[in-house]
């Protein structure tokens, strides 16, 4: 396994409030897992804390990021940080607001190759004008001058997917990365993104609200409820016999194109509950349709289902 | 169709904005929205589809007279907004409303929710006091919220709760026109399959005519009857909703549907992708707007800009509408 995070737990640092739970995941060397959810269910927090970029006020509670075979608990600052960066890359839904707008384009990306790979001088700026050009940038010598408000959304999305390959990366961590874009754009970056971890062979971790950007890319899928992984199950499995209550749920009101598919979204009653006052048991037995007396008592563990799939329930949805 | 006169019509609308030149950069125009026609019956529910800039927001604008069109006329039940009187005006906002993205910035941190809710009331002299809260009770019970919501404020509320708060405040005046301006963009989905629902039966309830404004083509075919796709300004396909996604003509349109994500992990990626990205100086110029990106421009389409051309009830701003791409061919062979 290329990254093996165990039973990992954040919470506040002035107490009470769990933002991650008990967060189990895998992903081998090559593999792209997509993490799913609603917006406050962790799957941001579970990239920064595999980043090892917490935000202050944060801290882990508990659990181990494994990469490589290394927990990245016993390595020094020093070593993090040339993991973070080097082996680890990562792009971000707001790609405006992570560049310095004081640097050029060249200039970010020649510093990230000096840092990782040693590239100075000409040799720096060639391989940065090919890494632009590799990310679709047209007319790449003369963009290389360019500030990042001289660029659109998608461009500046280009250029953080460019500095996250200049360090030749194993594992590429992508947080929302389309989800800023228009949907052109957003088809396109989503080609990129597939096209370079061909080449490249390096593994990805894609989060996202949209399972339609999850089901284009991911090979793996996890979905996240309230903190917790509640389902895991290879991409093609979860849209075809989801088995957590909360996966066919979430499935069953995400509107398509689709003109035959005339059903309007099935909305799920109630709204997420806020991570301050989680229910108690299986967090979404209040919204869930097929919930027993249990759910409300007992956290429902992960447990193997067939064929790799997992799922966090007293009362799976029959998948046969 | 509805034989009626519209409810809400324009004809030839357009907006211009100037950037004051300075000392380095020139003096800069730009169309927003050009040439517009349209035309909303009673009751009708039109989307109005596009990608960012391409002017969606400021249409709407336009037409609830938030802002002034540099060309072109807006007729509401007959009467021209530019012939309006105060008390006109002052008329047509009791009767229309505008629904934005974020319920957030659009609702006052300091008020209570039954206060908020209860102020058009006030303000249009509807009702006051115990009426107006009374009102605004009910208002809120028929979006679905309990009346304990009255005397809480906004913090307190999760965010599908405070988009159905000012849905409720754009309603309790009972208004014939809405304006929603992306107003599910900014919600889960499983609290935007919610407010499509309640948006839904409250048009049934009322009778509304809106106009539903978003970027996300997979929410709005729940919610309208008929779309406008527009592109750098102007209307470039238009019709049943329904019919245009199941044969799209215009090349755009095409690639917008295209590029939606499949929830299909066996789909293949996207048949027809657009390169490049919409750049406002496409627009000027004598020839079509998306000739830059479009993988079937000809010649023609440098030189002279399509009319949105009717046929049946749907038309198209295209030299090549109809004839089917190539990549899309492929697609349909592939799914027969």
């Amino acid at each position: 396994m290329l990254l093996q995070v165990s039973d990992l737990a954040i919470r506040s640092r002035s107490g009470g409030v769990r933002i991650l739970d008990g967060v189990d995941l895998q992903l081998g060397a090559g593999e792209v897992l997509g993490l799913v959810g609603e917006s406050g269910c962790g799957k941001s927090m579970t990239c920064y804390a595999i980043a090892d970029l917490l935000p202050a006020g944060l801290v882990r509670a508990g659990g181990s990021v494994r990469f490589d075979g290394v927990d990245m608990g016993s390595l020094d600052e020093p070593a993090r940080r040339r993991l973070r960066g080097g082996r680890i890359a990562m792009i971000f839904q707001d790609p405006t607001s992570h560049l310095n707008p004081v640097h050029r384009v060249g200039t970010y990306l020649e510093g990230a190759l000096k840092r990782h790979r040693g590239l100075s001088g000409t040799d720096a700026r060639m391989e940065a004008i090919r890494l632009l050009e590799r990310v679709g940038i047209s007319d790449a010598k003369r963009r290389m001058n360019a500030y990042p408000h001289e660029f659109s959304g998608g461009m500046n999305q280009r250029l953080m997917i460019a500095h996250a390959l200049a360090c030749e990366p194993d594992l590429l961590i992508a947080d929302e990365p389309t989800t800023a874009l228009d949907v052109t754009t957003q088809a396109q970056i989503l080609d990129l993104i597939e096209t370079v971890r061909a080449e490249t062979g390096m593994a990805i971790l894609i989060v996202s609200h949209d399972l339609g950007v999850i089901a284009r890319l991911a090979d793996r899928a996890a979905v996240m409820h309230c903190g917790r992984i509640v389902e895991t199950a290879p991409v093609e499995a979860l849209f075809d016999r989801p088995a957590h209550p909360y996966t066919s749920a979430l499935i069953g009101c995400m509107p398509t194109v689709d003109p035959d598919d005339c059903d309007p979204p099935r909305p799920i009653r109630g709204s997420v509950p806020s991570l301050a006052d989680l229910p108690g048991g299986c967090h979404f037995h209040p919204r869930c349709d097929r919930r027993m007396p249990a759910c409300g008592l007992a956290r429902p563990p992960l447990a193997a289902l067939a064929d790799g799939q997992s799922s966090a329930c007293f009362n799976p949805v029959p998948t046969w | 169709m509805v034989s009626a006169v519209p409810i809400l019509e324009a004809r030839g609308l357009g907006r211009i904005f100037t950037r004051r030149g300075g000392l380095f950069a020139p003096r800069s125009v730009l169309r927003a929205v050009e040439g517009i026609d349209l035309e909303l019956p009673v009751g009708g529910r039109l989307a109005i589809v596009g990608e960012s800039g391409c002017g969606k927001s400021t249409l709407g604008r336009l037409l609830l007279g938030l802002a002034a069109p540099s060309a072109g006329t807006i007729l509401f039940e007959s009467m021209e907004h530019g012939h309006r009187s105060p008390a006109d005006w002052k008329r047509f906002r009791r009767e229309s409303a505008l629904v934005q993205q974020n319920p957030l910035a659009a609702l006052d941190p300091q008020m209570t929710i039954g206060a908020q809710v209860a102020e058009p009331l006030t303000v249009h002299g509807r009702a006051r006091g115990a009426a107006a809260r009374e009102m605004a009770e009910r208002g809120l019970v028929e979006v679905g919220l309990g009346p304990e919501m009255m005397a809480r404020f906004p913090h307190q509320l999760s965010g599908g709760q405070r988009q159905r708060v000012v849905i409720a405040r754009a309603l309790v005046m009972s208004p014939k026109l809405v304006v929603f301006d992306e107003a599910v963009s900014a919600l889960d989905v499983s609290v935007q399959a919610q407010v499509v629902g309640l948006i839904n039966a409250q048009q049934h309830r009322l009778g509304l005519s809106y106009l539903f404004i978003s970027h996300d083509l997979r929410i709005v075919r729940h919610v309208a009857d008929r779309i406008a796709v527009m592109y750098l300004g102007r209307i470039v396909e238009t019709g049943p909703i329904d019919a245009i996604y199941r044969a799209p003509t215009h090349p755009y349109t095409q690639a917008l549907l295209a590029a939606v994500p499949r929830l299909d992990p066996r789909a293949r990626r996207p048949a027809v992708t657009i390169r490049g990205e919409a750049t406002a100086s496409a627009a000027d110029g004598p020839g079509c707007a998306f000739r830059t990106r479009c993988a079937m421009a000809i010649a023609r389409c440098a030189s002279e800009r399509p009319e949105l051309l009717a046929l049946g009830d749907r038309a198209t701003a295209c030299h090549r509408a109809g004839e089917v791409s190539e990549p899309q061919r492929e697609r349909m062979e592939l799914v027969s």
